[in-house]
């Protein structure tokens, strides 16, 4: 009901305007032709520094309003946030400046210039001397912003310091999954025709020996707070994006192709809720590439926390391997001992190591 | 030669009413299957503008679920069936929308619809010539598109619903059934109506370099064309030649989707399937072939509009286009640029970095020829003497529109601050700002203008007016505060924010964008109504140049017939930006030089 | 001295307007830009092509897969014979098309005939040639999708060697097969004296310009495929 009552409003509405203009027409012709329209001109041209002054009102409006709810209200999480930053505010400085300068000449011109039956016009048709001046101001300002950018651009995508920690992580419909290399440093090898979802769910060839202590987590990464981390990022299906947005940085998740990308945090997540005075304060992984039905809700969480807090983590934290074959954990070995089953979990241990032996040659 | 052809069987006079009947057309022949280029304009302008509605709309629902995630509208569930259960727009539908605005904006109303409907409609009057090279060609042209349409409009009524990908189609998730319903059969039918809108464009693009290049009026030399023409023909180059690689990557699309290849598959394990067999494949690959298409496709959308723009500015400001040569130059080195930059579109997806500064270089290299367009336009209002026709505030909107939106490309194009930026609100508002809305505007700018001539009745100027400063007013009102959404991370394409920590203080912005643009929608709709009143009832026009235009168009009857001209094509002895020359407001193309007269 | 001054305004003036600059008919025009768009078309595939197969390691050796020769005894290893004389037949009918071109610019009615027929001719061979290629392949367990093949290096091959195969000579091979079908319509309207009243034979080097465009591609298509 009441969307027939709002259709009918607006009919009317439209309905008034409508007849209003037709009316404005048919007085103008009693009027004058002419005449109106030139009332009409100079209607208009006020309007276009009416236009300019409340647009620059809106602007500062809305800067009140919404620049405190963006990233730039805080200091940047990550070192490179803060070069990020830095450039935000250069680039702003410049095309600010521009911006303002042409959209008032364009409208201070538009009201100035409007028709004036004494004016007469300037036939002006071309200057080398101006083309040359507003071709190289343009060519050089941009230059110094391409060399500005391009420095950051190699320190962003260059490589990651000798001491980063690594982590793995893989973007599926519509999740994340993080793997750490575990004790030894090394990730296992994998390989997608081995990816089983509830036990080994990006694919590790378990008998290569690097891949017995890698560890897998979903959603939740843990970082170390001023330790650099690069993350080696894949996809198990389409294309996603590992966005993080509190550092400002993101890098597609390709399947097939691994890319990477490395980031020094500068406050742990307690730290930056103190900073943002929001006690729920996260940081988040959003997935920033059109990815299916679910993209808005893949969400993924970086903890970073200090390195004892991290440590502990970890030690809490058991091997995959495990997950996917108990009989193999040491844990697990010694309650099977118990109840005698020695035999059978050495037997369920065999089997894995033949069945994934070609498929290791075959790829990687 | 079939425009000789035309010359003999259409010396007809100008009649100065519709519903004349003209020789032996009938219905069909004169309203359907034309091969008049006015005619045939039109179509494409038609055509576009129901897209254009109905892409309109669908930004209007999906905008209801961003500003009111939280509301129920019973009425949705009744246009929408199962896609509103309980009249809340699902995920597959908000998708689905989103994809299909995207598609049918940039290809089907800003591509057809502008291009379409200027070059038919300009090329042969303003060149002096009776109609195209190949009226035939030109018409199957339309019925390319037409096809396309119905063939894009079929696959939203398929079970699976329309394609939801996103307009830039990226495998795997375009190539994988299983990955997302709209990737079913509705992908196969968005690819088949893209195929058959790359033809229509290629016949389009052919035709209106081959008519530009050989069917000028005697004295009509290159450098005597209006900058509409010149943009028009660029345009056509760059259609015919960016199109047809994207069609390569569209047939490997069909190839990976239906007969098991692998050109853009590998290692892929679909949740629910299993792994795929596939190997070997690149899926950046794709994003290559369709930016090759994607960046120069955005210039196709916008150089009409700058051209156009340039033509109305001059006429309104009474004055020539500041460095008629400046702008040609500047046309044909966004033209080259334009092939040059499109990996800009894919610096974070692991782009070799040294590449991704070649491109940056490219792409920051556009904006030294756009900054000078935009510096022309400003000097061309100088000491002008400017009429505020609603093809001129739409013209001017543009320029203003155009500088927002190319300076946040400053931005995008710095893969440094790209690393941030992508995929976020930030390029959503750049985008729609600097081609979306900006093209509109010269679009808009186009149909006030030359109304008159396609028509001969006059469009309501109160209509005009408000129609202007309400959508001028809007779109600022609805992209500007999404800047600062792209500057709070909140990436493009979500459905929802509400889980998001990041990203929820915006519901508030997001309520108020979504009325802004819910009351511009309506306000075209007043536009809609101006036009088709306009066309039966308008005011006539009794001035065969009503805007006191120099070009030659307007030495037309009012109401021109097949054939453009009753008599003999004028000759062309000027440019067509005598205007205000040694104190004489207006010099036409077809006018000799004066024997005092001096030269510029 | 006088000579080049007239020149240069004869020049000017061609891009004046009211006749078309170098004296070329718009169908002409648009047949030009046609085969650039074409160009890009195949440009796409083959850079395509070329990016999947330099990324992938290894790939199959063309002299082990394109050995055969139709019946020839079964085993016979006759390394891009076959396909050398594929290539050959349209070269040659390239050559014909040229004296179909060059007879019609004498208003040769009878050269244009037996010209394009050959031409046709040429192109049919061509085809056939393909269709047996293809057929041979598809029953040793090539087809899109299947790679019976193995790389050169002995490890098991992807499949997009074959993908990229029968998808670019596939489309190549629709494209002589368009220009067969246009060859064979432009000479039924030889035959039937269209061009005589038209009084040239412009049509003739249209459908020329398109059947030397195919005849170059082929080159790419064979030394991508074949001889890399
Ligand atoms: C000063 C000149 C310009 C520069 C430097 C520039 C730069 C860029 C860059 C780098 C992007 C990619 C952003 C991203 O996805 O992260 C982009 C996106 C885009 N630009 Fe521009 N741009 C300029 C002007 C234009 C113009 C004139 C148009 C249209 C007529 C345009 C239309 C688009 C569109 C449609 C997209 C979004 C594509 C998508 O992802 O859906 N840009 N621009
Ligand atoms: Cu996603
Ligand atoms: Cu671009």
């Amino acid at each position: 009901m009441n969307l027939y009552l709002s259709i009918a409003i607006i009919a009317l509405i439209f309905v008034v305007i409508f007849q209003i203009a037709k009316a404005s027409e048919y007085v103008s012709i009693l009027k004058g032709e002419e005449n109106s329209r030139k009332q009409n001109n100079k209607i208009n041209g006020f309007l276009m520094i009416v236009f300019l002054v409340l647009g620059f009102v809106g602007i500062y409006v809305c800067n009140e309003l919404y620049f405190g709810k963006t990233l730039l209200a805080y200091e940047a999480a990550s070192v490179q946030g803060d070069k990020w930053d830095e450039m935000f505010w250069i680039t702003l400085a410049v095309t600010g400046i521009v911006f303002v300068a042409t959209q008032v000449i364009l409208f201070w011109f538009s009201y100035k210039y409007q028709e004036d039956e004494n004016r007469k016009v300037f036939f002006f048709a071309h200057s080398t001397k101006l083309e040359l001046i507003w071709t190289a101001i343009p060519a050089i300002t941009l230059t110094v912003l391409v060399i500005f950018g391009l420095r950051n651009w190699f320190y962003f995508t260059g490589d990651a310091p000798k001491n980063a920690m690594v982590v793995e992580v893989t973007g599926k419909q519509f999740g994340w999954i993080f793997r750490y290399p575990g004790k030894d440093a090394v990730f296992g090898k994998k390989y997608y025709k081995n990816i089983d979802p509830a036990t080994n769910s990006v694919g590790i060839i378990w008998d290569d020996k690097y891949a017995q202590d890698d560890i897998l987590t979903e959603q939740t990464m843990y970082v170390v707070k001023g330790q650099p981390v690069k993350l080696i990022i894949g996809s198990r299906d389409v294309i996603h994006d590992v966005g993080l947005t509190a550092f400002r940085l993101k890098m597609d998740a390709v399947p097939g192709i691994p890319t990477t990308m490395w980031f020094t945090p500068k406050f742990t997540t307690k730290e930056m809720r103190e900073k943002t005075g929001n006690p729920n304060y996260t940081y988040e992984i959003s997935c920033d590439q059109m990815c299916g039905n679910g993209h808005y809700s893949m969400k993924g969480i970086i903890e970073v926390v200090e390195q004892e807090e991290y440590d502990l983590w970890m030690a809490k934290q058991k091997a995959q391997y495990y997950t996917a074959f108990p009989e193999k954990d040491p844990e697990e070995a010694a309650k099977a001992a118990d109840a005698g089953g020695k035999v059978k979990a050495a037997e369920a241990a065999k089997v894995p190591a033949d069945s994934t032996a070609k498929v290791a040659t075959a790829k990687m | 030669m079939s425009h000789e052809a035309a010359l003999h069987t259409h010396e007809s006079h100008g009649h100065d009413d519709h519903g004349h009947h003209e020789h032996h057309d009938t219905f069909l022949t004169k309203y359907v299957f034309s091969q008049d280029h006015k005619m045939i304009a039109k179509q494409f302008l038609i055509t576009g503008m129901v897209w254009a509605v109905l892409g309109g709309l669908m930004s209007v629902l999906f905008r209801l679920q961003l500003g009111y995630p939280e509301a129920s509208f019973p009425w949705l569930e009744s246009i929408l069936g199962k896609w509103a259960k309980g009249g809340q727009i699902t995920p597959e539908a908000y998708y689905a929308l989103v994809t299909t605005h995207g598609t049918v904006l940039v290809f089907f109303v800003l591509t057809a619809g502008l291009s379409g409907t200027f070059a038919n409609f300009l090329i042969p009057l303003q060149i002096g010539a009776r109609d195209m090279a190949s009226p035939f060609m030109n018409m199957l042209s339309y019925w390319f598109f037409f096809t396309a349409s119905i063939v894009m409009l079929s696959s939203m009524f398929v079970e699976t619903g329309p394609f939801s990908g996103g307009w830039t189609a990226y495998p795997p998730l375009s190539a994988l059934h299983d990955a997302s319903p709209g990737s079913k059969s509705g992908m196969d039918l968005w690819i088949i109506a893209m195929a058959l809108f790359v033809v229509s464009s290629l016949l389009g693009g052919l035709n209106y370099i081959a008519t530009i290049l050989n069917m000028r009026t005697k004295g009509m030399s290159m450098t005597r064309l209006p900058l509409t023409i010149w943009a028009l023909f660029f345009t056509a180059v760059l259609g015919v030649l960016s199109f047809p690689v994207l069609l390569s990557g569209l047939i490997l699309l069909i190839f990976d989707r239906n007969f098991g290849t692998s050109f853009y598959l590998s290692d892929i394990y679909v949740n629910g399937v299993g792994a795929l067999s596939n190997e070997g494949g690149s899926a950046i690959l794709f994003q290559h072939l369709f930016w090759f298409l994607g960046h120069p496709e955005v210039y196709i959308i916008l150089l009409p509009a700058m051209g156009m723009v340039s033509e109305i500015m001059s006429v309104n400001s009474r004055k020539p286009i500041f460095g008629y040569m400046a702008m040609l130059g500047s046309l044909f080195a966004i033209a080259v640029l334009a092939f040059l930059v499109w990996a800009h579109h894919m610096f974070v997806t692991g782009l070799n970095p040294f590449l991704g500064s070649v491109f940056v270089l490219l792409t920051l290299l556009i904006a030294v020829p756009s900054a000078i367009k935009v510096f022309n336009w400003l000097t061309t209002l100088w000491r002008g003497n400017i009429r505020f026709t609603p093809g001129m505030l739409f013209a001017i909107g543009f320029v203003s529109l155009f500088i927002s939106g190319g300076l946040t490309g400053i931005w995008l194009g710095n893969a440094a601050l790209d690393i941030h930026l992508h995929d976020s609100y930030f390029v959503i508002a750049h985008f729609h700002i600097v081609m979306g809305v900006a093209s509109m505007f010269g679009m808009f700018a186009g149909v006030y203008h030359w109304f008159p001539k396609m028509y001969g009745r006059h469009l309501n100027n109160s209509l005009g007016y408000i129609h202007f400063w309400v959508t001028m007013a809007g779109a600022y009102l609805i992209f500007w505060p999404m800047h600062y959404q792209g500057l709070a991370g909140m990436p493009r394409r979500y459905f929802d924010f509400s889980i998001w920590e990041s990203f929820k203080q915006f519901a508030d912005l997001n309520r108020f964008i979504s009325t802004v643009a819910m009351i511009v929608f309506a306000t075209q709709i007043l536009f809609l109504i101006n036009f088709f009143y306009s066309i039966f009832k308008g005011r006539k026009v009794t001035d065969p140049n009503p805007w006191k235009s120099n070009t030659l168009e307007w030495t037309t009857p009012i109401n021109p017939g097949h054939g453009n001209w009753p008599g003999e094509i004028p000759e062309v002895h000027r440019w067509p930006y005598d205007y205000g020359k040694d104190g004489v407001d207006f010099i036409p193309q077809d006018v000799p030089v004066g024997e005092h007269e001096s030269s510029h | 001295m006088s000579n080049v001054t007239t020149a240069s305004t004869k020049e000017a003036k061609w891009w004046n307007g009211g006749k078309s600059p170098f004296d070329v008919e718009y169908g002409k025009v648009m047949m030009w830009y046609f085969l650039m768009s074409d160009a890009f078309t195949f440009g796409a595939f083959l850079i395509s092509y070329g990016t999947v197969r330099f990324s992938t390691n290894g790939w199959p050796d063309p002299n082990k897969v394109f050995k055969s020769f139709p019946f020839a005894p079964e085993g016979v290893n006759a390394p891009l014979v076959f396909v050398s004389i594929m290539t050959f037949i349209l070269i040659v009918s390239s050559v014909t098309m040229v004296l179909a071109v060059h007879a019609g610019k004498m208003m040769d009615k009878k050269g244009v005939v037996r010209n394009m027929i050959w031409t046709i001719i040429g192109g049919i061979a061509f085809l056939s040639c393909q269709a047996w290629e293809w057929n041979h392949l598809h029953h040793e367990g090539a087809w899109w999708g299947m790679n019976p093949f193995i790389n050169a290096d002995g490890t098991a091959s992807t499949t997009n060697f074959t993908n990229f195969f029968f998808t670019i000579t596939g489309f190549h091979g629709f494209h002589v097969f368009s220009g067969v079908v246009i060859n064979i319509i432009m000479l039924i309207m030889t035959l039937t004296n269209q061009f005589e009243k038209r009084g040239h034979y412009l049509m003739i080097e249209k459908a020329g310009l398109y059947w030397h465009f195919v005849d170059l591609v082929w080159v790419f298509v064979f030394t991508c495929f074949y001889l890399l």
